[in-house]
């Protein structure tokens, strides 16, 4: 339609959108270039001889551990997510009517779940699995989290798969597990790729289920570490916020790499 | 431009097998019956791990709401009955209360700014420009950052030292204790939500503005409405559904967030910016009371089932229009 702002109006109106959400962006990279004794002197300045320092101190082995702990969670998460979410959108999607809408209202309400109320009990049936402490108990903890969504969001993506070629793979002897590898999931491509990066990104934020269920430190992701620091009083500033950075950078990659997809994907998955 | 580009076609009720008559047959067995168990064997996987790890959680969620369970008896079998007693010493804890009056503070108030900033950020956005278009992604970008992430940066932002505040001083000469003071720090919390979610809402807003029928605007700008009718008569009642749908998922939004607070304030000064989910936890994994924590979870879920409700009652009314 025509636009219907006045050129002037929406051109200040999108200035002040990117001040208010690129300035926190420009001031996080900025304070992780000063030294505490420059963030002392002048919080907000802006002209300061920039230094790696806090980079450096705030790299450390121990760090790049936690990263590679967080990845071998959040890929899994993501895979495990999209996994059992792909076949049960699907499944939905062509299920009887009161099925499917049985199922969505409990898959909905799980949805709603706060993540502070889940882990009380979590914490328990984890334990009782002897999952407390593991890796594997921390990746199953954040599919239970994600999968409600993942379903959610895929289901509206599966309407678009036509069923004269399942049926057609069905007939030239497909089985169930080629039918979902070789022809659904090609078919909802943006919507697996939405659903798989997103799980990724929120798993890879995640601190709440880390810091709960994991007390050794060796297995501690990066969202833990970092959750730790900020809470301590009397922050470092700059070294949380070189460790932000740090943590950040590898969502912005796949951000970039998928934000095309993404925003047309959340559209279509929440919109419907 | 951010219109899904793969799948517009209606919802479909047919089942695996196309219609009957249709050429060709999934399940050879019976005519005309509907492949049910095939679905099943999709759904299954799903439906198994969600009822061991989401649903039968949230019964041992209740049944810890009734009963005493500490650190000690936790991953014991059965734990003392105690009835109503965790109901009625959270509820006489003063902290419920002042939880319960940030949680409508955060909810209420994300739910206006984000509604109002939302459209409003979509409308300055509406033009398809390259400019707009970056603009955009950083917006989103920043709602996908982990909370964690924003957070700690608006609490560098908000403290005492930083540039916020500063500039605040510079107006009244105090300075402001935005997320120390008890009086100001669940309205510090609010606003950082509301600035995630405004982000967030104008994704949907810009998308269904984009869908608008440009010949419907040329209708009406051709027999003489001005910018405000347009907006009044035409774009507000064709965006109504979004609005609504984007209304209760920042209601849910809003209420499960936990992040911020943590990060920001850890719930205080005290108990001044805890939430309900926040005491939950507080009371949990705090100061160890399982059963205290489960009945404040639970009190909390009952709202979120009363939204849910309203979620499905809303989206049927709409689906049948």
């Amino acid at each position: 339609m025509i636009p219907l702002l006045p050129k002037w109006l929406a051109r200040a109106g999108v200035i002040v959108l990117l001040l208010i959400f690129a300035l926190p962006l420009v001031w996080l990279i900025l304070t992780s270039l000063k030294t505490g004794q420059q963030l002392a002197n002048d919080p907000g300045g802006l002209i300061f001889t920039p230094t790696l320092d806090s980079y450096r101190q705030a790299l450390t082995p121990e760090l790049w551990q936690s990263m590679a702990v967080s990845l071998g969670v959040a890929l899994p998460t993501a895979i495990l997510t999209l996994g059992l979410g792909i076949p049960a959108a699907f499944a939905l999607s062509r299920a009887p009517r009161k099925v499917a809408n049985t199922v969505l209202a409990i898959v909905l309400v799980l949805q709603m779940v706060p993540s502070a109320v889940s882990l009380i009990p979590l914490y328990r049936v984890l334990g009782l699995f002897e999952l407390i402490n593991t890796v594997p108990g921390l990746i199953i903890a954040n599919v239970a989290q994600f999968l409600p969504f993942a379903i959610i969001l895929l289901r509206p993506f599966c309407y678009g798969i036509p069923n004269d070629v399942v049926a057609a793979a069905a007939i030239d002897g497909a089985g169930t597990l080629t039918i979902l590898t070789r022809v659904i999931l090609p078919l909802l491509r943006n919507g697996a790729l939405t659903v798989g990066a997103l799980t990724f990104i929120f798993t890879w934020g995640e601190f709440l289920y880390a810091i709960t269920f994991i007390n050794d430190s060796a297995l501690q992701p990066l969202s833990a570490i970092l959750a730790k620091q900020i809470t301590v009083y009397g922050v470092n500033w700059p070294a949380l916020m070189a460790i932000s950075t740090v943590a950040a950078l590898p969502l912005l990659i796949i951000y970039l790499l998928v934000q095309r997809q993404l925003r047309a994907g959340l559209t279509m998955g929440i919109g419907k | 431009m951010a219109r899904p580009s793969v799948v517009t076609s209606s919802p479909a009720t047919s089942d695996f097998v196309p219609e009957r008559g249709g050429p060709l047959r999934l399940t050879k067995r019976r005519r005309g019956r509907p492949p049910l168990v095939r679905n099943w064997a999709l759904l299954l996987p799903a439906l198994l791990f969600l009822g061991v790890f989401s649903i039968y959680p949230m019964v041992e969620l209740v049944r810890m709401s009734v009963s005493e369970v500490n650190v000690g008896n936790l991953l014991d079998r059965v734990w003392p009955f105690t009835g109503t007693e965790n109901y009625s010493a959270i509820f006489e804890d003063a902290a419920f209360g002042i939880s319960v009056r940030n949680t409508v503070i955060l909810v209420v108030v994300t739910v206006v700014v984000s509604i109002g900033g939302g459209l409003l950020a979509a409308l300055f956005l509406q033009r398809e420009t390259r400019f707009n278009a970056g603009v955009h992604g950083i917006m989103i970008f920043m709602w996908a950052l982990p909370p964690l992430v924003t957070g700690s940066i608006w609490k560098f932002l908000l403290s005492t030292s930083g540039p916020v505040s500063g500039t605040i001083q510079g107006v009244t000469g105090a300075p402001p204790y935005l997320l120390a003071d008890p009086n100001l720090a669940i309205w510090s919390v609010t606003a950082v939500v509301c600035w995630a979610s405004v982000a967030f809402a104008s994704l949907l807003m810009r998308a269904g503005l984009a869908q608008l029928d440009p010949h419907q605007t040329e209708a009406a700008m051709i027999d003489g409405a001005n910018r405000l009718q347009l907006f009044r008569f035409l774009i507000l009642p064709a965006l109504r559904p979004v609005i609504l749908v984007q209304a209760l998922l920042v209601v849910l939004y809003s209420f499960k967030t936990f992040d911020f607070p943590f990060v920001l304030t850890n719930g205080g000064p005290g108990t001044a910016s805890t939430t309900l989910p926040y005491l939950a936890y507080t009371q949990s994994f705090g100061s160890l009371e399982f059963g205290a924590g489960s009945a404040t979870a639970v009190a909390s879920m009952l709202v979120v089932i009363a939204i849910a409700a309203g979620y499905l009652f809303l989206s049927r009314d709409e689906a049948s229009q």
